[in-house]
Parts: structure tokens; sequence; C-alpha cells
């Protein structure tokens, strides 16, 4: 793993804190503004922090293919 | 002391909190203490981190997010609309609204339930008339005055007939014994004449109108 991996793997934890700390306020206050971020903010946030993982995977498994 | 009934939406919100709560577990020990990525387990926890726990808890939130903006109390957390959800709350209000936040089948959903487009893609279109009365409250309302807004708020468009027909049926033969019914079937059904409306069942919300126009309208 390279320290590019490492660092996006901190970034990509650092957005899912956000959008799950978002969706939870949505979830335990359900007014419009916390569901509207919930659903729209935390949804992205979360969902960018999930594809910078795959991209991570992705890349550990092309470098494997390439060594081998 | 307050009693919460267990329901599948408590259920989905406890799901929901749980899975974000192990997920930051997770994540705040890989931020805080960095374990090496070659490590098999780092994988793992990271998975579960980023992935499995905060898809699950998005799910939850989601279809609880979605339940809770059909919820009466969502209607009324913006404070144009206290005086029609105080309105339906009221077990002595007579008004339309009130009267059918009485009934089940409508219950603490009544303004979802008689609001909502119906069709193919009502729900769609509800969520979406939903967004522009967020927008609309962020930049017209938020600061106008109780007084002021109970009078200038007005539905987009025609309250729709075909809303009432979900329950009250135009085709059952105690609806067209009535010889108001039976006169105005067509013009019902074409949304020439509203249900909620002067000479037929009033409106369904009396305390946006002006008193002088209810007067009026009952005098009518």
């Amino acid at each position: 793993m390279t320290s590019r991996s490492e660092k996006a793997l901190r970034i990509a934890s650092v957005f899912a804190l956000l959008g799950l700390g978002l969706m939870v306020w949505g979830v335990l206050d359900p007014r419009p503004l916390p569901v509207l971020m919930g659903l729209t903010i935390g949804q992205g946030v979360g969902t960018l922090s999930f594809l910078l993982y795959l991209i991570v995977v992705a890349a550990d498994l092309g470098l494997k293919r390439k060594l081998r | 002391m307050k009693h919460f009934p267990i329901d599948e939406h408590n259920l989905l919100s406890v799901a929901a909190v749980l899975c974000a709560a192990g997920a930051a577990a997770i994540l705040i020990v890989y931020l805080v203490r960095r374990p090496p990525l070659d490590h098999k387990w780092t994988r793992l926890w990271l998975l579960m981190g980023l992935g499995v726990l905060p898809i699950a808890s998005a799910t939850s939130a989601n279809v609880q997010g979605y339940k809770a903006t059909q919820h009466r109390s969502f209607c009324g957390s913006c404070h144009v609309m206290i005086p029609h959800a105080s309105d339906s709350e009221d077990p002595k209000s007579k008004s339309l609204a009130a009267i059918h936040a009485r009934n089940p089948y409508f219950g603490k959903d009544n303004c979802y339930t008689c609001h909502a487009d119906y069709g193919m893609f009502g729900t769609f279109f509800t969520k979406l008339g939903g967004m522009r009365h967020v927008w609309l409250y962020a930049t017209e309302f938020r600061s106008m005055s109780l007084e002021e807004a109970k009078h200038k708020i007005h539905l987009m468009k025609p309250y729709p007939n075909v809303n009432c027909m979900q329950c009250h049926t135009t085709a059952a033969p105690g609806w067209n014994k009535l010889p108001d019914h039976a006169s105005s079937k067509e013009d019902v059904i074409a949304g020439k004449i509203g249900c909620s409306s002067k000479g037929c069942h009033g409106v369904a919300h009396p305390l946006t109108k002006d008193p002088k126009d209810l007067h009026q309208e009952e005098a009518k």
C-alpha cells in the first residue's frame, strides 16, 4: 500500500464520519433541515467516501497484478 | 414517564444509529492508531467501517427519513404550519383536516395522506413538491409573521378531487343518493367543482381564511 492510498483512506474516513453524523442528525431530529442535510449532503459525502475506498482497493488490486 | 411505542420506525432509527456508531468507532480507531494497511484485519475493518455499516446505516436512515417526511410533526415544524398542525391535533376542531386526522387511516400522517399526489409517479412528484415547499419557506416565509403567513399561504394548484376520491368513491350508491352529489358528479370528476370548497364541504383549513370570507361562504 502506498502513502497515497493511506492518505485517500484517511480522507475517506473523515468523509464517512461527516456523512454518518449528518445522517444520524436527520434520524434523531426529524425536521426539514436535518432530514434534507442527511439525505443530500450526508448521502453524497458518504458515497464519496465509499468510492474513495473502492478506488484504493481497485488500485491495490491493479498494483498486485502488475507485480505478478 | 413518556412511553415510546416500539414500531418499525423506531427500530429503523435504532438500526441507523447503531450502524453509524459502529462505523464511527472503527473509523476513529483507524484514524487515531493508523494500523498498517497490509494487515488483513485492517482491510476487513475498513470494509466494515467504510462500506458495510455506513450502507446499512444510510439505508435505514433513508427509509426513516422518508417516513419522517410524511409525519404531521414534520410539516408542523415550520412555524407557518403550526396552526394547521395544531388544528389537526385539536379533538374539538370540526375542520375537514381535523376530522380526517381523527380517522386512524390518516392519523398522524394526515397532511401527507391528503396532500400526496397519487398515481404511478405520485410519490416522486409529492417529494419534488416538498422540496419546493422547503425552498419557499427558506426564501419567503421563514421570517414572515404567522399572522401574515396564515393568509398568504396558498396551494400551488387547486386541490384535486381525485385525492378525496381515493377513499370517497363517487361510484358508491350511498354517494349518489345525495341529490347534490348526483347533480354535480360530472363536474366533481372533471375537477370543475371542488369537494373542499364553498357550498360543498367547506374549506379544509378554515383558520387560513379571513373570518369575513368564511362568513360569506357560510352565508352562501
